[in-house]
């Protein structure tokens, strides 16, 4: 299924990038002493703003070497490479938020919150903060497909290469239209809760389904 | 079999490729010839499916998709400078027609290029020969190398073409090898084809060719006799006479039967046929 | 256990059609006897990729030589030389035509670089001993000199 070297070969422009911002994160869910339920925007900008970037690089770097078209021609099938640049992408999401959704479920951020800087929410705080890890990782299945969709529309012969990115520009406002509408810890209720997951979902397959199509001619545009 | 029918790509409003159809047979190598700027790579990059064509297109048999069947060494999209030759390995082991990985690894064990050097270290020769090696290795139906000795050596060379040899007789695949360099792969080659300014301006068998080709020397004032002047090629003026390439399909006995003996034929090498080719507007009836 | 074949050498810059190198090699190794009659030739393959050319070639220039009634091919063991003996050999006055005809193109073209019959007669003689084909000067003599 996944071809291992082809997929940390790709992975790799990115690599660097990724890990610099997991500290971060790492940093971050260590030593906010606000609950992360108060603060839902910042995690969410930092996915954008990750994502973004990470399939920037993979396009754009690789692209640009001209070693991306090494890979390329190695004989690989378009839809191949697809997925293995999307597993890349998902790949280094696990690298940013992974330490940190381990440091919240462990729960190492509310023994120290709690023990160390003695911080009032302390009782609530792992329960609640478990729902915030699984909203950062259900956004990043929306982004990412969106992002990839955006830079193959770009390297696309086709007819509106850019409306792939005002897609993706459109994306953060229609998601915190929504969260805003629902309110953050009406998360919990059950109907508010399925209803965000349902459009994440639909979001994300639309988006993977129309990228996969794309990427079926893929085409290297500089020559 | 490669094909490619009546494939022409524009960039902008400029035609690089204009009308070609070709095919590879298996078991063959074809020497894909032209000057700078003929349309080569454009042609390679459009055969190894990552350029669409602007009309036409490109299959392996009938109808399978190119990138089934063809793997590729196209000048200027070259591996990553960081990439060790083992970390190539590694990526070209995962390629879906299969790599004979030890057959890789003697290639460049031949060079003596080890494979924890990266890319970027190595010289442009051996660049050149790791490409090569990882191509000449895979499975692939058809290989295509895009000026796979540029930078070698002329030993190296003559072993790259000698491996390039080797592999389609023993995998009966088909080779396709872009060059400016004939006389290296004419060696090997069994059929050349030329590109000029996009267009293709032959396609034959080098066998067939040797067969036919001959270049008479006529004293000065004697003109070529009547049979023979629908099988000119082209014709140059030399200090003691004139000289024509002829192609005729009866080979060299027949155009000596139609001279008398104070003419001069010979066989025309490949090389000369392809100089002249390209230094003037020759053009080739079939 | 068959012994190394002599070695052909292939120049594929010569413009001459490399199956046609291959047959008057061998032709000229069989008039030498370093093939001997029975022996078998490298087998397609082998040929091939020795030679470093299409096994396609190897194949046509069997083919000719098969067709000159050289060798004879079976199926599944291989190529063979034939013996001398079972060769037919070519009608006197085809024969005639074809020497006469290489004579005279081998004259004019050591003419051309300038050299005399004499010459051309002890090449002639040399080689015909390094071929091993037996010869009696006093027999062959007059009759080339006077070409």
């Amino acid at each position: 299924m996944m071809k291992r070297h082809l997929l940390l070969w790709i992975l790799r422009p990115a690599l660097s990038g990724s890990l610099l911002l997991a500290v971060l994160a790492l940093m971050w869910v260590l030593f906010e002493s606000d609950p992360l339920w108060e603060t839902p925007v910042l995690p969410a900008i930092l996915i954008f703003l990750h994502t973004f970037l990470t399939t920037a690089t993979i396009y754009w770097a690789w692209g640009r070497a001209g070693s991306f078209a090494y890979v390329q021609t190695r004989g690989h099938l378009p839809e191949t490479l697809w997925r293995h640049r999307l597993g890349a992408g998902y790949l280094t999401a696990a690298i940013v938020w992974l330490p940190a959704a381990i440091v919240v479920l462990s729960p190492c951020r509310s023994w120290l919150q709690g023990e160390v800087f003695q911080n009032p929410y302390y009782p609530i705080m792992h329960a609640r903060d478990v729902v915030e890890v699984g909203r950062w990782f259900l956004l990043y299945l929306v982004t990412v497909p969106a992002a990839h969709y955006a830079w193959i529309r770009q390297a696309q012969p086709c007819r509106f290469p850019g409306t792939g990115h005002w897609l993706l520009a459109g994306l953060p406002v229609l998601l915190y239209t929504w969260y805003r509408c629902l309110h953050a810890p009406l998360l919990e209720q059950t109907l508010y809760a399925g209803s965000a997951i349902l459009l994440t979902l639909i979001l994300s397959i639309l988006f993977l389904l129309g990228g996969r199509r794309l990427s079926q001619s893929m085409e290297l545009s500089q020559s | 079999m490669l094909n490619a029918d009546h494939v022409s790509r524009m960039f902008g409003n400029v035609p690089v490729l204009t009308d070609v159809s070709l095919s590879f047979q298996t078991g063959e190598i074809t020497a894909l010839l032209g000057p700078n700027g003929s349309g080569k790579s454009t042609l390679f990059r459009v055969m190894a499916g990552v350029l669409e064509p602007s009309s036409g297109c490109v299959h392996w048999d009938v109808s399978k998709s190119v990138a089934s069947a063809v793997a590729s060494m196209i000048d200027g999209w070259e591996p990553p400078r960081w990439a060790t030759a083992r970390r190539l390995l590694d990526l070209q082991s995962e390629v879906p027609f299969g790599f004979d990985r030890s057959y890789a690894e003697k290639l460049l064990c031949s060079q003596e290029i080890p494979l924890t050097k990266r890319y970027g270290a190595l010289s442009k020769g051996q660049r050149r020969w790791v490409c090569a090696s990882l191509t000449l290795a895979t499975r692939a139906s058809c290989l295509l190398l895009d000026e796979p000795a540029d930078g070698l050596d002329p030993r190296a060379r003559k072993k790259l073409y000698d491996a390039i040899r080797d592999v389609v007789n023993e995998r009966e695949c088909a080779a396709v090898v872009a060059t400016h360099i004939l006389p290296d792969i004419g060696r090997v080659a069994d059929a050349m084809a030329i590109l000029q300014r996009g267009r293709l301006v032959m396609h034959e068998s080098l066998e067939r060719l040797r067969e036919e080709l001959c270049e008479v020397e006529m004293a000065r004032g004697c003109p070529l006799p009547e049979n023979l002047v629908p099988h000119v090629l082209g014709h140059t003026p030399r200090a003691c006479g004139d000289a024509y390439v002829v192609r005729h399909c009866g080979g060299l006995d027949e155009v000596r039967e139609a001279l008398s003996s104070k003419d001069r034929v010979q066989r025309l090498t490949i090389d000369a046929l392809y100089q002249s080719l390209t230094e003037s507007e020759m053009v080739l009836a079939a | 256990m068959p012994r190394d074949l002599p070695p052909l050498s292939i120049d594929p810059c010569s413009g001459e059609p490399i199956w046609r190198q291959i047959v008057e090699q061998l032709k000229v190794q069989i008039a030498s006897r370093e093939l001997t009659p029975g022996e078998r030739l490298p087998s397609i393959r082998n040929l091939g990729s020795t030679l470093k050319v299409n096994p396609r070639t190897v194949v046509r220039a069997y083919e000719e030589l098969g067709h000159l009634g050289l060798v004879v091919t079976r199926q599944g063991q291989g190529v063979f030389v034939l013996n001398g003996e079972a060769r037919e050999p070519a009608s006197q006055h085809a024969r005639r035509a074809v020497l006469e005809d290489l004579t005279r193109r081998m004259l004019a073209e050591g003419t051309r670089m300038g050299a005399d019959a004499d010459e051309m007669l002890a090449i002639f003689e040399e080689t015909c001993q390094a071929m091993q084909l037996p010869l009696s000067k006093s027999e062959t003599t007059p009759r080339n000199a006077s070409c």
